[in-house]
Formats: C-alpha cells, sequence, structure tokens
C-alpha cells in the first residue's frame, strides 16, 4: 500500500497549474480589461485548486502562503488592487515560491530551510503591502474554519460514494470530511453501509462507503468540488447547492444504487430534506420509480477520460518491444518470400502492414507538443529583458507542433542558449532601437513547424544581426582563419559555431559563460538533427533547427560493401549513381568525379573501412548531402530504402567517427549506421593531415 | 492482529496496533473470526493507535454481519482516536452501544 | 547451442555462501592452452556466427553480434591476449559474458576456439599469478588454478573486457591510422 500515486499526482498537477499561472501572468499585462478579468479568474481559481490538494495532504505551509496570495487575488478580482509590472513581477516569485514549496514536500523535507523561509516571508511581507492580509490573519482564520460571518454560510447537500479504489491509491474518505470541515461546518452526517459486500465477498481493501452530508459554507461551488478532484475519476459525487428543489434530491435519490425508501430516511435524518417535503413528494412508495431503477441496469458510469498519464518508462519499453516485433515481422517476410507460398506471402504483407501501423501509433504515443517548452521561455525572456532594460515580445507560433519526447527535452538547453543570446547580443536596447528607426520593443520570435518530414524550429529576431566584422576579426585573432582568407557573408556568420568562440566583448553573466554556440550546434548534431543560421545586418537573425521526428526509427538507404551492410540516412541520400557511367566518370585517380560537370569529391568505404576483398566490376556511388555539402560514397550494391529502429552501439564503439548506430536487418544480421557528417569531417581531417605531414 | 480470550459465554477480543488500509489485509481471518463466534462478543478498541476509513468498514461489516446472525456485538474501550472519527462519521448510533469514556470506565 | 547454465546458476550460486561462489569455473581452448573463467558473469554460449565486423576497431574486436534484439560486441581473446587470431573451426563459440563497467553491467561477446566443461577449483588449489613468465598481462589474470596436475590461467574478465580500456585502444587505433591514408 502506497500513499504515493495521491501526491504525486499532486505534485504533477501543482506543477502544471503553476506553469498555466505562469503564462497567464505574462500575458497579464498585454491583455484589455475583459480578457484580464477572466485571466484573474483563471489565476484565482488555480491557486484555489492547489490550495485545497494542499490542505487535503496537510501540507500547512502551501496552504497558509497560497490562501495570502488567493487573498490578493480576489482583490485584483474585485478590482480593488490594479494591476502593474510590480505586481505581476510579485505573482510570478509567488507562483516559484509555492513550486519551491512543493519540491521540498516531493524531497520529504519536512522542515522549511531557512532561506526559503526567509525569501517565502519577505514576499509574504510584500503581499500583506497589498492585500493587507497578514500571515497571523490567515492562520486564525484556517483554525476558524475561514469563519467569516456565519450569514453568509448556507447549507450544501453533498453525496459522496467513493469509488472502491480511494483507499488503494491513497485516499481515505475520512480525510475528505476532514477537508471540509476546514472549509465550512458538517452539520449532519451519515455514514453508509449499503454497499458493504457480505463477508465472503469483502476485500478489505476496497472502497465500500458512501457518505451523505449536510454541509454549512461560505466557499463557492467551485472549492467543494476542488476538494474531490482526486477521487472524481471513479467515485460518484453530487454536490446540490443551496435552496435545490425538492425535486433535485428525489434525482439524487433516484440515481443513486440504495433504496430509494432508505435513502430518503437519511436525507431526512442529515437534514437536508424534511419528513414533510418526503412524504409530499412520495404519497405512497414510489413505485414507477422503484420500477425504473430495477430496469436500470446497474452500471457503473463510464467516466470519459481524454487522457491518462503513464510512465515514461513504460512507454519506452513498450516502443522497444515494437522495435523487435518490427525486425522479427521483416524476417519472417524475407523467410516467406524465400519460400514463394503464395498464401503465406499473403499473409506476411498483411502482417507486415499491421505492425508497421503499430511502430507508428506507439512512436505517436511518445509525442508531445512542443509548447509548454516554448512558454518556458516567455519566463526566461520577460526576466531576462528586466534585468538588461530591454523591451521584448515574444511571439510563439506552432505550439502544438509534435515532437518526440526525448527530442523536446533535448533541444531545452541549446534553444535556451540560443534565446538568450539573442536577448542579450541580438536585440539592442530601446534607446538603440529608437536611434535606428525602429520599434522601441523588439520582437522575439519561436517558431515550430513541419517540413518535409523533420520538425523545424525556429529561434529569430528583429534585433542587430551577425557583427561580421567582429566576428572575422576574432576569428583571425583565434587562428581559425587566416588573415588573408576571404570568406562569403555566410562562412563569417558560421564561423561562431566553432569550438571556442564567443563573440560577446563583454561578458554579462547571461550569455558567454564559456559554452558557446559549438556546444549547441553539438548538441543538435547528436540530435541528428542541424543547425543553420540566417544574419541580415541591422534587421536580425534567424536560427533554423532541423530535427528528426524521432529518434528511434530512422528511414535508411541500404548498402553493401564486401560482406558488410551499411545503412545510410534516407534525408541525406540526393540520388545514386553507377561509377563511371554515363552521367560519373572519374577523371582521375583523385578522389573525386565528374557528376555531370559538377566536381564531386567520394569516399571509398571500401578502403576507408580496409574490409579486404576485390572491388566489384560496378561500384555504385550514393550521392549524400548534409549542410549543403555534397559528397559521394562508393559502395558495391544499392539495396534499397528500408525502415529501421536504430539500436545504440555502446561504448566501446563511441569514439569511432562515422558511426552513428547500428540496426537489426530482417535477418538477423546487424547493419551499421552511417554517420554522414562524422563521415565526411573524419576523411577531410585524414587528408588535411597526411597533407601537412608530406609538406 | 486480534486476540481472543474467552469467558464463557462471552469472547473478549481485542485489537493491537493499527487498523488501517495497511493492516486491513492482514486482518481478514481474525475478522473471520470474530464475526463468525458464537459466543457474545466484545471488542477493545483500547490499543488501536491508528484507524482510518478501511478500519471502519471492518467494524460497520462485523457489526452488520452480527446483528444478521443475531450475534450480540459490542465495542468497547475507544481510543481517543477512534472517538474522533466516530465524531467525524457520526457512527455512535452505527454501533448502537453508547461509547463510554475512559474515565467512567471500571469504576 | 545455446546453454542456458546462465541465470539459474548465478542466482543459485549468490545464494551460497561467498567463498564457494567463484569455485565453479568454465575451462576453455585458445588454441592448445587452456584457460578458466567463473562462471558467475556467463550469461551463454553461442555457436560463432552472423558477426558483423565493425570497421577501423583494433584487431580484437571481431564486432558486434544481434543478442534477441540486443546489438553485443564481440572480443577475440587470442587477439587480446597474444595479437594472433586462430581460425573459425566448428568448435570456435561465442560466449556471452556480463561485466562491470562504471556505469552498470554491460554485455561482452567472447570468442573462444572451443568450450570445455565446468569445474570445480576450490580456492586452496588456486595460487596467486606468477610475477612474469604467463606471456599475458599480469593484470589479466586472477588466479593459477591446479586442475588434476595442469595449471590453467583463470582470467579476471572485468581487466581482460575493460570497456573503459577497450574504447581507450580502440580510439588510439583511429588516431594511428589517420596516418595510413
Amino acid at each position: 500500500m502506497d500513499l504515493d500515486p495521491a501526491l504525486q499526482t499532486f505534485y504533477v498537477e501543482s506543477r502544471e497549474i503553476l506553469e498555466e499561472v505562469e503564462d497567464i501572468l505574462l500575458r497579464l499585462g498585454q491583455e484589455d480589461e475583459a480578457s484580464q478579468k477572466e485571466s484573474l479568474n483563471a489565476i484565482f481559481r488555480a491557486a484555489h485548486t492547489i490550495k485545497g490538494s494542499a490542505g487535503l495532504f496537510k501540507l500547512q505551509n502551501i496552504v497558509i502562503f497560497t490562501h495570502v496570495v488567493e487573498s490578493l487575488l480576489d482583490q485584483m478580482r474585485e478590482s480593488e488592487i490594479s494591476i502593474d509590472d510590480d505586481i505581476i513581477a510579485l505573482l510570478l516569485k509567488c507562483g516559484d515560491h509555492i513550486g519551491e514549496l512543493v519540491t521540498l514536500v516531493q524531497q520529504n523535507n519536512a522542515d522549511l530551510p531557512p532561506d526559503l523561509k526567509e525569501s517565502g516571508e519577505v514576499l509574504l511581507a510584500q503581499l500583506k503591502q497589498y492585500s493587507g492580509v497578514s500571515v497571523f490573519e490567515v492562520k486564525e482564520s484556517i483554525k476558524n474554519n475561514n469563519g467569516k460571518e456565519s450569514n453568509q454560510k448556507k447549507s450544501w447537500h453533498i453525496s459522496l460514494r467513493f469509488g472502491c479504489n480511494v483507499l488503494r491509491e491513497g485516499m481515505d474518505p475520512l480525510s475528505f470530511v476532514r477537508y471540509l470541515e476546514t472549509l465550512g461546518e458538517i452539520e449532519n452526517i451519515v455514514t453508509l453501509d449499503d454497499a458493504l459486500p457480505r463477508l465472503v465477498d469483502f476485500d478489505p481493501e476496497s472502497c465500500y462507503l458512501g457518505l451523505e452530508i449536510k454541509f454549512k459554507t461560505q466557499v463557492d461551488k467551485q472549492s467543494i468540488e476542488d476538494a474531490f478532484k482526486f477521487i472524481q475519476e471513479d467515485s460518484t459525487i453530487t454536490i446540490l447547492s443551496p435552496g435545490s428543489r425538492v425535486s433535485d434530491y428525489l434525482k439524487l435519490i433516484d440515481e443513486m444504487p440504495e433504496e430509494n425508501q432508505r435513502l430518503g430516511d437519511v436525507l431526512v435524518q442529515c437534514g437536508s430534506l424534511t419528513a414533510a417535503e418526503l412524504a409530499a413528494a412520495w404519497p405512497q412508495p414510489n413505485i414507477k420509480v422503484a420500477l425504473n431503477k430495477q430496469d436500470r441496469v446497474r452500471m457503473p458510469v463510464v467516466q470519459e477520460t481524454r487522457s491518462m498519464r503513464v510512465d515514461a518508462g513504460k512507454l519506452d519499453e513498450h516502443i522497444n518491444l515494437v522495435g523487435e516485433l518490427v525486425i522479427a515481422s521483416a524476417g519472417a517476410a524475407l523467410r516467406a518470400q524465400e519460400m514463394g507460398d503464395t498464401t503465406l506471402n499473403e499473409l506476411s504483407s498483411i502482417l507486415t502492414r499491421l505492425v508497421e501501423e503499430v511502430r507508428d501509433s506507439a512512436l505517436h504515443l511518445r509525442m508531445i507538443q512542443v509548447g509548454p517548452t516554448f512558454n518556458k521561455f516567455q519566463r526566461i525572456v520577460h526576466d531576462m529583458s528586466k534585468d538588461l532594460g530591454k523591451e521584448i515580445e515574444m511571439v510563439i507560433s506552432g505550439a502544438d507542433t509534435d515532437l518526440d519526447k526525448t527530442v523536446i527535452e533535448k533541444i531545452s538547453d541549446p534553444l535556451t542558449h540560443l534565446i538568450r543570446n539573442s536577448v542579450d547580443h541580438g536585440i539592442e536596447s530601446p534607446v538603440e532601437r529608437e536611434e535606428k528607426n525602429k520599434p522601441r520593443k523588439g520582437k522575439l520570435y519561436l517558431s515550430a513547424y513541419h517540413d518535409s518530414g523533420c520538425v523545424v524550429i525556429e529561434v529569430a529576431d528583429d534585433g542587430n544581426g551577425l557583427n561580421r566584422d567582429r566576428i572575422l576579426s576574432k576569428a583571425k585573432e583565434k587562428g581559425l582563419v587566416r588573415e588573408d582568407q576571404k570568406l562569403m557573408d555566410k562562412d563569417i556568420d558560421n564561423l561562431i559555431f566553432e569550438p571556442g568562440f564567443s563573440t560577446a566583448d563583454k561578458v554579462t553573466n547571461i550569455s558567454g559563460r564559456g559554452v558557446g554556440m559549438d556546444v549547441v550546434k553539438r548538441n543538435i548534431e547528436e540530435l541528428r538533427g542541424t543547425i543553420e543560421l540566417d544574419s541580415r545586418p541591422g534587421e536580425g537573425s534567424t536560427f533554423r533547427i532541423r530535427l528528426p521526428l524521432t529518434l528511434a526509427i530512422i528511414d535508411g538507404f541500404l548498402v553493401n560493401v564486401e560482406n558488410s551492410s551499411f545503412v545510410i540516412p534516407l534525408e541525406m541520400v540526393h540520388e545514386c549513381v553507377e561509377l563511371n557511367g554515363v552521367n560519373c566518370k572519374i577523371d582521375t585517380d583523385r578522389n573525386y568525379v565528374n557528376l555531370r560537370g559538377e566536381i564531386l569529391p567520394f569516399i571509398r568505404l571500401r578502403a576507408l573501412f580496409s574490409t579486404g576483398g576485390v572491388a566489384p566490376k560496378r561500384e555504385n556511388v550514393v550521392i549524400v548531402n548534409y549542410a549543403g555539402v555534397k559528397a559521394g560514397l562508393v559502395v558495391d550494391n544499392l539495396m534499397g530504402e528500408f525502415q529501421t529502429v536504430i539500436k545504440p552501439l555502446g561504448e566501446i564503439f563511441s569514439h569511432v567517427p562515422g558511426l552513428g548506430g547500428s540496426s537489426i536487418l530482417g535477418n538477423g544480421e546487424v547493419a551499421l549506421i552511417l554517420d554522414v557528417p562524422g563521415l565526411v569531417n573524419r576523411v577531410s581531417s585524414m587528408e588535411n593531415f597526411s597533407i601537412q605531414s608530406a609538406v | 492482529m486480534i486476540s481472543f480470550e474467552e469467558q464463557g459465554q462471552l469472547c473478549c477480543a481485542q485489537i493491537e496496533g493499527d487498523l488501517t488500509i495497511y493492516t486491513a489485509a492482514e486482518l481478514k481471518s481474525d475478522f473471520e473470526r470474530l464475526i463468525s463466534d458464537q459466543r457474545d462478543m466484545e471488542l477493545s478498541l483500547a490499543n488501536v493507535s491508528e484507524i482510518d476509513s478501511s478500519g471502519i468498514q471492518w467494524l460497520m461489516l462485523a457489526q452488520r454481519e452480527r446483528n444478521r446472525q443475531n450475534l450480540s456485538f459490542r465495542i468497547i474501550d475507544h481510543s481517543s482516536e477512534v472517538l474522533q472519527i466516530f465524531k467525524d462519521l457520526d457512527l455512535s448510533s452505527y454501533f448502537k452501544e453508547p461509547v463510554i469514556l475512559d474515565q467512567e470506565k471500571g469504576e | 547451442m545455446t546453454t542456458s547454465m546462465a541465470k539459474d546458476n548465478t542466482e543459485h550460486a549468490q545464494l551460497i555462501d561467498e567463498k564457494m561462489e567463484e569455485e565453479q569455473y568454465l575451462t576453455f581452448y585458445l588454441g592448445r592452452e587452456m584457460f578458466a573463467l567463473g562462471i558467475l558473469n556467463i550469461k551463454e554460449i553461442l555457436q560463432y556466427g552472423q558477426l558483423t565486423t565493425v570497421p577501423m576497431m583494433p584487431a580484437f574486436i571481431r564486432g558486434v553480434i544481434n543478442l534477441r534484439g540486443a546489438v553485443v560486441p564481440v572480443v577475440d581473446l587470442a587477439t587480446r591476449f597474444s595479437g594472433q587470431s586462430n581460425n573459425i573451426t566448428k568448435k570456435t563459440c561465442i560466449v556471452i559474458i556480463e561485466v562491470n563497467t562504471s556505469d552498470g553491467k554491460q554485455d561482452i561477446g567472447v570468442v573462444m576456439d572451443s568450450v570445455s566443461e565446468v569445474l570445480e577449483i576450490p580456492v586452496s588449489d588456486i595460487e596467486p599469478p606468477p610475477v612474469f613468465g604467463a606471456k599475458i598481462r599480469t593484470d589479466f589474470i586472477q588466479g593459477m588454478g591446479k586442475i588434476r596436475d595442469k595449471i590453467v590461467i583463470i582470467i579476471n574478465a572485468d581487466k581482460v573486457l575493460s570497456i573503459e580500456e577497450i574504447a581507450m585502444l580502440s580510439q588510439t587505433e583511429l588516431a594511428e591510422k589517420k596516418v595510413d591514408l
């Protein structure tokens, strides 16, 4: 038995709620009055939910702090306090503080560490300046059941039938009763044993209890509902508001599984209905209602759940298994083909198709939207621009673009770096911008979209663009470029991706902390992605990141050298030609060919990999294209396109440039996946090395 | 764990330790015996340190099943923890015997 | 020929007292010389076959195989010890061994010319390795076991198959290859 699942849900949900609140807060300043009102309501509800859930788990620190925030929000909602940048900044900090408190609970720390306590007190003092509500008052009011004037209190009726798993999931009906007691006063409560089975059928860990509660409180329906948020999925919860008609109660009686007469009595016992009201409603035992009830099949109400949480590890395991399935089915298909049995072939092709569908849907499970990650940057931009005295508006588009979860996790750091760079170096200060006849407020665009099987993420700004002179002089200073070397603009721009390059003249604490763009580039390449840069001096720059949709599967082109099979990522394959065919002549004994007049360097995989053996009469060239560089790979045979699951090669082979992983073919054989950029780099560095040593 | 002590026609049972979801399953055989014992049953909750809804369910089940068989069942010596829950859920009338506070017993 | 001596034995052995643990050894041949290896880390024995060579690696790394969906590197022990590999015969096996690395356990395949039998070598019959004369790096040797008046080298799998060292060696190999082209 474990209390954890419910708490885990609390952690996750609180975080999600806090993230939402952050988004709303960041938008709040720019909104018109009507939408501000709506946003404030949303924030208020969010704070309320967190407070309510925290109360359920007896997390007093969170309850008290959130309550103060909530009071302020309430006053803002009532327009008693106006919205300005300072209050938004304060609320943002409060959100962070609540997040830290949640983390603390998650780490099982009962005591507040002094620094957190102190920062909390500072925030509370600031909050008090606005709202006039102090912690002391809050503590008192929480103690007194939020005891405002009792004339505002109204009687509600709450009817609860707990789902059979609530105890197993760490929820105790009692804790709900106790939580309700903090919200108001339980006037009457009746515990129902009707669902308790006979001893033989009794499962001690299942919950069979039902409660009928007459509850007097001044809080609104939402707050009462929030108390039951964690059990609403499989429990039946009915909340009748004050002043509900007798017919509403009759409906409740009708919907509940217990005998009508019995439940009627219970409600009378509760004080929610009077005996006279009931007698008037049911002149005689109500046969019709009773019959209706018998007719109805006693089926638990099927709850429509739109999503469910699944452990990421389970998902990965599932996808691995599907990967195995793909390999096994490819093996079966191969064998079926060899046997030449028509029926078997048909069956196997159906199987192959189904397996492919299963694989696609499995991979889809890992896809999540980039939105939440993007929104995280709102905050970074907001805070940074404040620190730097800049005015920046961030424009997000394509937040609903799906991307593999791992890719999203790993892209977050490089993106942070690019965005920090744009804010720090790209966008100018308001004064500078005005001098250039640009609007004071700079714009930072973060967008995602699909493009031919890849996902493209763009970070663009309307700032100053790259300073080519400075880049060039710096590159010369660092020996990356020779003094007399002439470079195209694009080549100069791309120098910033060179290892050990950092352009900022003054090193601020924001960027330029030693991690350069080369790391960004490497991180992206590790994801099998590419990054390109487009800079227009004075107008701004755009970084464009291309990423594969998923890391688990690769569309490959299978080739063969001697007895080994290699997979070349299909997106890099430009075309295939026969070596020394009509279109492709070797002019000299150098390592380049004449491809329809174009000079194309090539690599003989046979030589590079020292496979031994003799080259066949007809060799083929696979022309690959990556980041604008074209090269040919000379192989023996072309085996065709092929989609495959990527298997990591392990640490032993991690230093081998040119190998990106491995994959298992239908016949069980392992094929190595070529890492084209690595391969080309290796060959060119080897050539440089031998040229230099020859001199 | 429930210990049983026979005193002629009366059986005095006593629950030791927790009566919670963590122990609910372990107590099954003990409760089976408690429910089916044909003698008058007195169950002491003096040593129950913790009790939750699953414990309440056991007690309610015991009460109901013994009522059904016309066997007597009396809960005695409620610990303060138990008293609180009985109050929260308004259960004292369910377990018909009047709740006797500690000070009054044994006089 | 998959002998599933692996798991059951391992689990069983772990229950037994520590000293007993290392008393069972798999003996095998490299060329005409007999070696022994503690059976605890041995997961299974496979017939040699369907091996994919990985280019640009030192000679003692034969390549990789597909072990039920996992890609496992294969090391040639004879080459690792003496720099010379032996011919593949019908008796050549790949023994899958689980080795400890800095970040967890990893499976490695080891090529043996033939496997012989599983024997008990009591601790009393194991001598420390000689300072020299074994023609094998001493840190590769766990001890010298006496079996029926014969002496076999008991190899230290974690050292011989150290992932860190192998990775480093292959890196050096690559650096040297640069000059070749």
